[in-house]
């Protein structure tokens, strides 16, 4: 005769039991992020919110922002123009950076290459509000102050630290025997780096690219600064003018400006997923 | 086709001697091997031999042509390295291709050559694949494609064969001697397996901490070892030694010791000069020992008691206790005797090498 088990209760069910725990544990925490987003789409599309979380009525008046000017604001239009180019420059002006520096900090031996390695990581880790005063100086010396240049120039120099450290983590972990056999087939270094290595690293510039670009999406507080005129506002002054305004908080526009500006951030997400994931598996090593 | 002439090279990274003064040559078409433990220094001459490393000093030469400071890509070399170090992003046709497009070749002039040469090795059915996709032994093969393709003037191999499997291995290793018969190409062969060098290569030069021990054909590395340290890293199972010392007993030499007495042949006996001292290791390769189950007259035969038995198949390793030594023996014999009992060792007095044991130098050098 067969000797059978007797599981418990506990023994049969435990690993539907935890797995239950750990689910609820969760969406108690991602709760009220996940609400606030769920107000923020339901209320930019209601024309009243019933004690403020029920809506009323489905409309589209709040996004009339998109195809008329709202008095007393610069066109959307050109808000958005203006967020894009800072995002893509520094995301430019960081790739450019740190494909660059990534490589020689990997790749090349020299003097205080350590101290070099440890100062941009501190560097990175300076609240960059802490320098406001001083940046103000260097942008009123450069005549850059109150223009898109001089926020592009601060944001980029205080991404690149850490871009060129993520970089050099990529850049780590391709043989030298790749980059040798390169040499041998008859290329020069810099095109052995070109056609070799920079193609090896794709994961790298993008996961660089996505964070830069981000970034620079979500600048406030140098343009808050340091930006004046309304033409060269970007989305996150345009929202910030919203919620400060000294007539009235029109809600219904403060949720749909906000949604308009979250898109282009999830939109990225999205496509970027896989890089982003890379990132978290090679890790960066020093 | 080239020679290759290094003379009194050295590397140095930082203090640390990675090549330490090492002359040697390569003939036109030779295939040469360098061999050592790992940490040696084999490695590292070959990337200087390739140009990735410049030498700290001495000097290298392609035929007549000093190329100390000439670029890699300049020196027309076809390398393979031991990770084969293929282009992950690029098609086996677009890796194999890759040193031609260097040259600025167009597709349609070389497309044939890069089919040939992929039909030669057996690769042509795999062109369009990546090299992830792809075996251990078949990335072997894209690896000597690129590395042959442009008809390079010498031919470099860092252990190419280490990281396949033993099977794959030993069929690797007729084909890549075979590749070098047909091209006639000057080649050096970096491996740190005695087998692999004894087998494929023309001449090997053994090397250990960055010097030349020895430079010779497998036959002279073998039978004539100029020091302990070739001595001992050549031939599996490892040749015995013995700490002895030279005595005269009754108008002949051995090398003697507590439990030994070896006969020192007349051939080796005018080398005996070259001593320091008489205290010496005696050498002998485990084939060169026989063994004798009942004491016989006549012989110098030293009595021990039978170990252990290691079988091979064809051969049988007879491990027999002497004093506190253990020999090693090979043979194809199969001795009736049983583990425990005595047994009796000669040696054959033409195949003994004697080696001082302050220099640790042959004496037949």
């Amino acid at each position: 005769m067969m000797k059978e088990y007797r599981l418990t209760f506990w023994q049969m069910k435990k690993e539907k039991i935890t797995k239950a725990v750990i689910i609820s544990i969760l969406i108690v925490i991602t709760l009220p992020i996940m609400l606030t987003y769920a107000w923020l789409i339901l209320a930019s599309f209601s024309t009243d919110m019933k004690y403020g979380i029920i809506p009323v009525k489905f409309t589209l008046h709040n996004w009339r922002f998109l195809w008329k000017s709202i008095e007393g604001y610069p066109p959307i239009w050109r808000v958005f123009f203006n967020t894009l180019v800072l995002a893509l420059s520094v995301m430019g002006l960081e790739v450019f950076a740190t494909i660059l520096g990534g490589y020689a900090l990997s790749r090349f031996k020299f003097r205080l290459r350590e101290t070099l390695l440890k100062t941009v990581l501190v560097i990175h880790a300076f609240p960059s509000i802490s320098l406001l005063v001083a940046i103000y100086y260097i942008l009123k010396i450069t005549g850059l102050i109150d223009t898109l240049t001089g926020v592009i120039l601060l944001k980029a120099s205080l991404e690149i630290p850490w871009g060129i450290w993520i970089m050099k983590g990529f850049y780590d972990q391709i043989p030298w025997e790749v980059e040798f056999a390169g040499l041998v087939d008859g290329y020069s270094r810099i095109q052995v780096w070109w056609k070799v290595i920079l193609p090896l690293v794709k994961p790298g510039i993008a996961v660089a690219g996505i964070f830069s670009f981000l970034s620079g999406w979500s600048e406030f507080v140098f343009i808050n600064t340091f930006i004046l005129s309304q033409n060269t506002w970007t989305l996150s002054t345009y929202v910030k003018a919203i919620i400060g305004d000294f007539r009235f908080v029109d809600y219904g526009l403060l949720t749909s400006v906000s949604l308009f500006y979250i898109i282009p951030t999830i939109v990225f997400f999205v496509f970027a997923n896989k890089y982003l994931l890379r990132v978290n598996i090679t890790g960066t090593k020093g | 086709m080239t020679s290759i002439r290094v003379i009194q090279l050295k590397k140095y990274f930082g203090k640390v001697k990675a090549v330490d003064n090492i002359s040697f040559e390569v003939k036109e078409g030779e295939f040469m091997a360098l061999l050592g433990p790992s940490g040696c220094g084999k490695t590292t001459t070959l990337l200087t031999l390739a140009g990735i490393y410049k030498p700290t000093s001495g000097e290298i030469y392609f035929g007549d042509y000093l190329v100390n400071d000439v670029q890699p890509r300049d020196r027309n070399i076809g390398m393979v390295f031991q990770s084969y170090a293929l282009y992950p992003h690029m098609s086996v046709y677009e890796n194999i291709s890759f040193p031609l497009k260097a040259k600025g070749s167009k597709k349609k002039d070389f497309h044939e050559k890069v089919l040939g040469i992929a039909e030669k090795l057996g690769i042509g059915h795999l062109l369009d694949r990546k090299p992830s996709e792809i075996s251990g032994g078949q990335q072997q093969r894209v690896a000597l494609a690129r590395a042959l393709i442009k008809e390079p003037q010498i031919f470099l191999l860092d252990e190419p064969l280490s990281n396949l499997d033993a099977r794959l291995r030993v069929l690797m290793r007729a084909e890549i001697k075979k590749l070098q018969n047909d091209l006639k190409i000057t080649t050096v062969y970096v491996t740190h397996d005695q087998v692999e060098a004894l087998t494929m290569a023309d001449r090997i030069a053994v090397f250990s901490n960055g010097k030349i021990m020895q430079i010779g054909n497998p036959d002279e590395i073998y039978n004539r070892p100029h020091n302990l340290f070739v001595a001992q890293f050549i031939g599996n199972p490892p040749m015995n030694f013995i700490e002895a010392e030279i005595k005269e007993i009754e108008g002949s030499t051995f090398a003697t010791s507590e439990h030994f007495r070896i006969r020192i042949s007349d051939t080796l006996k005018p080398y005996l000069k070259n001593l320091n001292s008489p205290e010496v290791i005696v050498g002998i390769r485990p084939e060169d020992v026989k063994i004798y189950e009942n004491e016989e007259l006549n012989k110098d035969l030293t009595e021990g008691i039978l170990y252990v038995i290691e079988p091979l198949g064809r051969d049988e390793i007879y491990n027999v206790k002497v004093g506190d030594t253990i020999l090693k023996v090979i043979t194809e014999e199969r001795l009736k005797v049983e583990v425990g009992k005595r047994v009796y060792c000669g040696f054959d007095a033409e195949k003994v090498h004697i080696f001082d044991r302050e220099s640790e130098i042959s004496i037949r050098r």
